[in-house]
């Protein structure tokens, strides 16, 4: 016991490093807490919109993909909105084309609007099909206004009586039409309750910083074992009492200790017993491994080198398993330790 | 002075097979990550009990969607077989156009398609949901309208075969239209302006975090001889601070970018990165600025362990704010203003404008 309380003091005692600690986590839990709160709004698409067209079709349309909840619209000249593009706060930009709406009441459906994207990019593509949903509302309506003026003799209603008996039924719940989606994990045979949202892939993303941000505390927090290799101070503490394991046990424990308070607020950001259990847990086998890693390696310089690999590896491949699902990537991916993480987070 | 220090970096031979060993193990990680992104995605299963005209042509929606076929296998077959498929994890989701949806869809009942989703891959489940999503605002469309047609003229009269005959068109004509949505859309492309994939925008964010480690390694060697009181003894012997820092400048960025330079050859030769010669050059003078920083930082701390955790706390915040884990454009505003002053919004940036 008295090696574990002589580590902590040893870790404890180099104010330098418990300053840039305490403002290091400070800074960082500021910053992860300030991107957790916008996870919902800001996971929707970041789009560009210029309307071009000032008929009624073209503002409907415009209101739907400004009420869309998973993209996120700028409206700006199209000049500025180019800027966004190339600067890469937008993933494309929609142009409601002049004469949309005679088109869309002539049934011309072609090219209404021009989308502008960047070579080979498939996300465009995607939120076209999400434009699209809020297009066919007045395509369809105007079709089937068509049909009903050109191919029946008596039609009493104008457009207006028409479009209005359309809109009460669009209104009603009754003629919502929706899949009924059951989430379910095959493996446990276990149907997921929460409601799924565009936010729970931005939580992914912030349970991987957190996954990174113990995986660097750990490690750097071990370095004081290099350092004590090097000026010689290890091999003294060597002459205390007690056989080896049980002594590098207490050693591992101390820098645990020390970085316990960080694997809990880690684990509050999402408010959440098992996400701080997952955080004490991964802080701990995390602690573990470099320890061991530190002690192998003796030199700082060494161990800094192995330990910038092991934490952008191990960050680089969590972020990326988020993903693997959906670019093919390798099936090993979600089996990291920070992938592992990310799915006991969220 | 300068030969001295790259003697010196050279100096701890283990040291240099530990590095060589790192970059190659990073190196054969990225050849292998994106080289093995051919095989499809994700698997769709249709399940078509209705077996008429207007399903046939629902299900086609999903074998001829760009989106889906870019990412998704489509597979038919009956409810029994995907189920067993989808128990097996062999589909991430089945589609069960059950029997009756025609009839349904073109005006007496509103019952929604069943659809189940693998909830394993939660980055795949959200998108799976948005696409439905999207779906069915389409078929609400159609619904709806031929819904409406038919309930108007019934109310004024016309016998049931009219409203029958009336009610197929239509809604043949919408599911037509709705399917062939792509046509509404005129695409541009900007030709210097490249999309990058994930796991290469994720690589691109990676070289930047190796350089910025690359500066934090200078900088330890630096605080460790001004510990070492190297700089006191070298300034006695007439040797000034300016060219004791930049003889260590000189030689870290030569190590450094000859090891970033050998390391882009491998990966280029070897993968799917394409990195244009403005890169290089980038690469080069982020070394250098990246040097400077940490080892100016260095002057200014007296502890190794407190350098150590202030370096990787600030890399790590370089790497959040300029959008190496997050991409910028889902950064909130505030985080966006940040990233101008890092390199990883600067290396994207150039990526995405070279038109490679």
């Amino acid at each position: 016991m008295s090696r574990f309380i002589l580590r902590l003091k040893i870790c404890l005692k180099d104010r330098t490093a418990g300053i840039c600690y305490a403002v290091s986590v400070i800074v960082m839990f500021a910053l992860l807490m300030g991107l957790s709160s916008v996870a919902e709004e800001r996971s929707a698409v970041p789009v560009g919109l210029f309307v071009a067209d000032d008929s009624e079709e073209a503002a409907l349309l415009a209101e739907k993909i400004r009420n869309t909840p998973s993209l996120y619209v700028y409206e700006e000249s199209l000049d500025d909105l180019k800027e966004l593009l190339l600067d890469g706060y937008v993933n494309s930009i929609f142009i409601v084309e002049e004469g949309y709406g005679d088109r869309v009441r002539n049934k011309d459906v072609d090219d209404l609007v021009t989308v502008i994207s960047g070579k080979d990019d498939q996300m465009s593509v995607m939120i076209s099909d999400i434009v699209a949903g809020a297009m066919m509302y007045e395509i369809c309506l105007n079709k089937s206004y068509r049909l009903y003026k050109d191919s029946l003799p008596t039609n009493a209603l104008d457009k207006q009586q028409y479009s209005d008996y359309i809109r009460k039924l669009y209104d009603s719940n009754d003629f919502a039409f929706n899949f009924e989606a059951v989430y379910k994990d095959p493996k446990v045979k276990k149907i997921e309750e929460r409601q799924v949202t565009n936010g729970m892939i931005y939580k992914q993303m912030i349970a991987g910083m957190l996954a990174m941000l113990l995986c660097l505390m750990a490690f750097v927090s071990c370095n004081c074992f290099c350092m004590e290799y090097e000026n010689g101070v290890a091999y003294r503490l060597e002459s205390f009492p007690g056989s080896g394991i049980p002594k590098e046990i207490m050693d591992f424990l101390g820098i645990f200790m020390y970085t316990l308070p960080l694997s809990i607020v880690a684990g509050l950001l999402f408010a959440d017993i098992k996400a701080v259990i997952a955080s004490i847990v991964y802080l701990l086998i995390l602690c573990a491994v470099c320890t061991f890693i530190s002690k192998a390696v003796k030199k700082t310089e060494s161990y800094q080198l192995v330990g910038a690999v092991l934490v952008i590896g191990l960050g680089v491949l969590g972020f990326v398993s988020v993903f693997s699902g959906l670019i093919g990537g390798p099936e090993f991916l979600k089996y990291t330790p920070n992938a592992i993480y990310i799915n006991l987070l969220v | 002075m300068f030969s001295k220090d790259i003697k010196l970096i050279f100096s701890d031979r283990k040291m240099l097979i530990l590095l060589l060993f790192l970059v190659l193990l990073c190196a054969a990680g990225i050849f292998f990550c994106v080289n093995d992104t051919d095989r499809p995605a994700a698997t769709l299963g249709i399940v078509d009990e209705d077996q008429t005209k207007h399903s046939a042509l629902l299900a086609t929606y999903f074998d001829e969607n760009e989106v889906f076929t870019s990412y998704f296998t489509v597979l038919r077959g009956t409810r029994e077989e995907m189920e067993e498929k989808f128990e097996k994890g062999e589909l991430d989701i089945y589609v069960v156009l059950h029997k009756g949806f025609t009839e349904k869809l073109v005006g007496l009942e509103n019952t929604p398609i069943k659809t189940v989703i693998n909830s394993t891959d939660k980055t795949k489940m959200v998108l799976l949901d948005n696409l439905m999503k999207a779906y069915s605002d389409y078929i609400t469309a159609v619904e709806i309208n031929c819904q409406g047609l038919a309930d108007i003229m019934r109310a004024e009269g016309y016998d049931r075969a009219t409203v029958n005959d009336r009610n197929v068109t239509i809604s043949y004509d919408l599911l037509f239209t709705a399917l062939g949505k792509d046509d509404f859309f005129k695409r541009e492309t900007i030709d210097r302006f490249e999309g990058i994939s994930l796991i290469n925008y994720y690589v691109y964010s990676g070289i930047i975090l190796l350089i910025l480690y690359g500066g934090l390694f200078a900088g330890l060697k630096v605080l460790k001889e001004k510990l070492g009181q190297v700089g006191v003894r070298l300034r006695s012997t007439g040797v000034s601070g300016v060219r004791y820092y930049g003889s260590s400048l000189c030689a870290f960025m030569l190590v450094y970018g000859s090891i970033m330079a050998v390391s882009m050859l491998a990966v280029i030769l070897l993968g799917d990165l394409k990195v244009p010669p403005k890169a290089l050059i980038f690469i080069m003078g982020a070394i250098a600025v990246s040097c400077v920083i940490f080892m100016f930082i260095s002057r200014f701390i007296n502890s190794v362990s407190g350098y150590m955790i202030l370096g990787n706390m600030l890399i790590l915040f370089t790497t959040i704010a300029g959008g190496g884990i997050i991409p910028i454009m889902y950064l909130p505003e505030g985080c966006a203003v940040v990233a101008r002053f890092t390199p990883t919004y600067w290396f994207i940036k150039l990526i995405l404008n070279s038109g490679i």
